[in-house]
């Protein structure tokens, strides 16, 4: 843990040991349900008797609901997470339910009068509960505020953009588009004051990521570029901003296969920076995400060197199980681009799956499941793979609310199910399951590529409404695609044309829905 | 030794209102610091007013200014005079402040008063128009309440405590007793006229303050069909309701309200809104100079509570944080005993001006992390003049910023408003 959270870690432990058996408010704002799980796991070694209360979705009286989860003398103090996504501005209950908290200060005192109470909450919730609830806010006596500054899990198949930002990518459509505006306007400092770079540096980050989310991908690059500019031109005490900005357009520049930049970046600047703060944590981490660009671009054996001799040495050596456990995950990574399936295979379950077990971190244990599911459809396990992905990968990420995990989760499904024949079946989980996700997310391009897939299905199918349904679809496709400049639009020709369209209509504006050009 | 001192620390500054019996030992006068006494003048007013006509007033302030423990003080007061008997009804524990509207404060109420009658007179009051209620609501309480066969106090504290459970239990309670409002009115009163008679028998004054504190706790929801919010709907629509209990009254106002665009209208209703203000820890802006008294009241108050704990000022605070935390609090008390608990966080007693520090940046970050840049022009016009800015299109901006205590309401002769400390400068 680094210095900052170490030091709040002592703080929150000093308020739980003063504030026993009285009855307290703090809020202790996290940005990785990570960091916070690992935070718990070593309250638990250090036997602090605290309940953890989870609140869930659809939760009508989060005091009840606490109270029901911790009856009163079983523990010394009571973690309440799980508000997050409750009041998130997509929840449409989150208004009420701001104002039931804003009123909740008495019951919660009366729910626990003997036990000091701590809300867990994203950076993003606790703005929402300063400004809609500052009854209750009024009455928090301690602040803390851990950090993770490296992300959040791990998602072996491919880079993830929700990185950090779970609350960020579950918002709706809407939601995306006001906290832009909103974003836009603290944004208006510039070049900010010391005092105020970090929320300054954050609202960019957040504004690129939203911008991606909304598959804005050019808009998001060039954001990404001025941020980059904007903090290299900066004070040099921000330094750490520079390796953090160039890191976020690393990550979008892969995605469009612009791999040569996003090598470059890390080689001349994130690599340099984290080297000259000596940091070497975050140094081997940078490392790890290099030589997983590297895997992509397919340097296999540069990436495996990286990994190797530096990145997993490095890490080993900082005694950070979870941190050891996600490079080795690149390692995975690297031996199944490389077809080594079985190594892949044994490596993900008995060397990353059980620590991240054991240190109790549930998403990047799924995330890791997610890659020995995708390995088994590798190997023509669709069967096992469909029950792995249903039975222990879905359920975690739909009981940690992170809904872009759910969809990349439903793609798999939907892609085993195609494989088995089960061509009805995925045809549902597409339609009915994951591109409802994306319309609600406004996520632009994974719906898009989502409906491509449709597209694929329901040409398999066959039905003469499917067909015409299917050319529908990837006609939009691909305007959506050449209109918004991503690298698919030219697949999506090349297999409309393959499917007898002839060029033309691909150029012109697709006219209503149902008219089908075949 | 030093965690059971630093334990003792903590518990003396609990930013909770003390029980009325614990207040008598931490009770420090804030009045003269605070520009006079909001509540020496309403005594003044209730000991000068006929029984028979009673005084219906309203009290508003910032949250965390005191409202409570100077309600709970006033209370001691009065009956210490002989000549009062006073209820003083934290709202919030019998009724859902939600929506609030006069049904459901009217059936809390009743519910708290005969509870509080009962615990501390001894007195059990029949239940007249109430003792069919239970079966009345029974289809939307989706339970049956025989208040007749309970008692009055045990069978409103059911009723109540059904009411709370959801809001569309209280939606359709209030909807099928507003019709009756006037009949509900006169039901109160009868209750409050037998409590009058019990109270004389057993040689307790019959002159019946009631003190309804909590009320600012509600009132943000938008009403289902007035096009305002229901705070707004109930001090301003059901004013003949509030003001028709036959007994003296004070209400706790939201302070939003005391600045709203209604705040005119409340004030024909009932009467010039006393505020209790911030304590004057420094001079008007853009002076704003450390204003002595205001400081040493806040040091009493401290003082008292360490004494209280047992502990001496100089093993519990080193040299100068005592007097840069009163400062930052901006002389809200309750944000003073935050930042000393705080601060404790960081280390142990004597707490040291670092720790202190920590406590400040912590609570600081919060403060200015909801605020944008048209928010800090109002600040910034704030600390320049000592008013807030006139233009009704910062209305809701300059509303916001006072119900989140980034602007604080201080008065000495003249109302005047500070940006909280806690905020420190404005960004370049």
């Amino acid at each position: 843990m680094d210095v900052c959270n170490e030091a709040e870690f002592a703080a929150l432990r000093r308020i739980l040991e003063i504030s026993r058996g009285t009855s307290s408010f703090t809020v202790a704002t996290c940005n990785s349900p990570v960091l916070r799980e690992s935070l718990f796991a070593r309250l638990r070694t250090e036997r602090i008797a605290f309940g953890a209360a989870i609140i869930v979705l659809g939760s009508v009286d989060p005091v009840h609901e606490a109270r029901v989860q911790i009856p009163t003398g079983t523990v010394e103090a009571v973690f309440v997470i799980g508000l997050d996504y409750l009041l998130a501005e997509s929840s449409a209950d989150s208004d009420r339910l701001l104002a039931v908290l804003n009123r909740s200060r008495e019951r919660w005192r009366l729910a626990f009068p003997n036990q000091p109470l701590v809300f867990w909450l994203t950076p993003h919730t606790s703005v929402r509960l300063t400004t809609h609830a500052p009854d209750l806010r009024a009455w928090i006596s301690h602040e803390l505020e851990f950090e993770d500054a490296v992300g959040t899990g791990i998602r072996p198949d491919q880079l993830s953009l929700s990185r950090n930002h779970t609350w960020l990518v579950n918002l709706d459509a809407a939601a995306k588009r006001a906290r832009l505006e909103d974003l836009e306007k603290r944004l208006s400092f510039n070049p900010p004051e010391s005092a105020l770079f970090q929320e300054w540096a954050r609202a960019w980050e957040e504004k690129i990521w939203l911008l991606s989310l909304l598959g804005e991908l050019v808009a998001a690059e060039q954001a990404a570029r001025s941020f980059l500019d904007a903090v290299t031109a900066s004070d040099s005490a921000f330094v750490t901003w520079r390796a953090e900005a160039a890191t976020i357009l690393a990550t979008l520049l892969v995605p469009r296969g612009a791999f040569d930049e996003a090598v470059e970046l890390y080689q001349k600047w994130i690599i340099p920076i984290q080297a000259k703060l000596g940091n070497h944590r975050a140094l081997a981490m940078a490392k790890g995400e290099l030589a997983q660009i590297l895997t992509t671009r397919g340097n296999f054996d540069e990436a495996e060197r990286l990994l190797r001799d530096e990145v997993l040495p490095a890490l080993a050596a900082e005694s950070n199980s979870r941190d050891y456990a996600i490079a080795k995950s690149y390692s995975a990574q690297l031996l199944l681009a490389r077809g080594q399936l079985d190594e892949a295979y044994r490596m993900l379950r008995h060397e990353i799956i059980p620590v991240l077990h054991l240190i109790e971190d549930e998403p990047s244990r799924a995330a890791a499941l997610f890659g020995v599911a995708a390995i088994l459809q590798r190997t023509g396990a669709f069967g096992d793979s469909l029950g792995l992905l249903s039975n222990e990968v879905l359920p975690v990420f739909v009981r940690y609310g992170d809904m872009a995990e759910q969809s990349v989760c439903l793609r798999a499904v939907a892609h085993a199910l195609l494989a088995q024949g089960q061509i009805d079946e995925a045809i549902r989980v597409l339609r009915d399951e994951e591109l409802p996700i994306h319309q609600r997310l406004g996520a632009t391009h994974p719906m898009t590529l989502c409906r491509a897939r449709l597209a694929f299905a329901l040409k398999r199918r066959g039905r003469p409404e499917d067909v015409s349904e299917a050319i529908r679809l990837l006609t939009e496709c691909h305007r959506t695609a050449r209109e918004k400049h991503w690298p698919e639009a030219k697949q999506y020709e090349t297999l409309l044309l393959g499917w007898g369209i002839p060029q033309e209509w691909l150029k012109t504006t697709w006219p209503t829905s149902s008219a089908s050009p075949v | 030794m030093s965690d059971e001192r630093d334990r003792r620390f903590y518990a003396a500054f609990d930013p909770d209102a003390p029980t009325p019996e614990a207040l008598e030992g931490i009770y420090v006068s804030l009045d003269e610091a605070r520009g006079g006494s909001v509540t020496a003048q309403l005594i003044r007013e209730l000991q000068n007013a006929n029984p028979a006509r009673p005084v219906c007033r309203l009290i508003a302030g910032h949250k965390g200014c005191g409202k409570t423990v100077e309600l709970m003080h006033m209370t001691r007061e009065l009956e210490r005079s002989g000549k009062f008997t006073v209820f003083h009804w934290l709202a919030e524990s019998t009724i859902d402040l939600a929506g609030v509207d006069f049904p459901d404060l009217a059936l809390g109420l009743v519910a708290g008063l005969s509870k509080w009658l009962k615990q501390t007179h001894q007195i059990e009051l029949k239940p007249g128009y109430f003792s069919n209620l239970g079966d009345r609501l029974k289809d939307y309480l989706q339970s049956e309440v025989a208040i007749e066969n309970l008692g009055l106090a045990a069978g409103m504290a059911q009723l109540t405590a059904h009411i709370q459970q959801s809001p569309s239990v209280r939606a359709k309670v209030r909807a099928a007793l507003d019709p009756d409002s006037d009949s509900l009115l006169e039901a109160v009163n009868a209750v409050i006229g037998e409590a009058k008679e019990a109270l004389a028998k057993k040689d307790k004054s019959a002159n019946l303050v009631i003190l309804v504190d909590d009320l600012d706790k509600g009132g943000w929801d938008r009403h289902p069909t007035a096009g305002m919010t229901t705070g707004e709907f109930l001090f301003d629509k059901r004013h003949l309701q509030l003001r028709g209990l036959n007994c003296h009254v004070v209400y706790v106002l939201p302070l939003d309200l005391a600045y709203g665009r209604i705040a005119g209208t409340i004030q024909n209703r009932y009467g010039d809104i006393p505020l209790i203000p911030m304590v004057e820890v420094r001079t008007r802006p853009p002076e704003s100079k450390p204003f002595e008294r205001g400081i040493e009241a806040l040091r009493k108050l401290i003082r008292q509570r360490l004494r209280m704990a047992g502990l001496q000022p100089e093993e519990a605070l080193a040299p100068g944080v005592e007097k840069d935390l009163i400062l930052v609090s901006g002389g809200e008390p309750r944000q003073l005993m935050h930042l000393l608990r705080s601060a404790l966080n960081y280390g142990a007693l004597p707490i040291q001006q670092a720790d202190a520090q920590k406590a400040v940046e912590s609570a600081r970050k919060t403060l200015r992390r909801s605020l944008g840049r048209e928010e800090w022009g109002v600040v910034r016009q704030v600390a320049q003049s000592g008013e807030l800015p006139k233009d009704s299109a910062s209305e809701d901006r300059i509303r916001s910023l006072i119900v989140n205590r980034q602007i604080l309401q201080y008065s000495n002769g003249t109302e005047w408003f500070a940006p909280n400390p806690l905020l420190g400068d404005p960004p370049a």
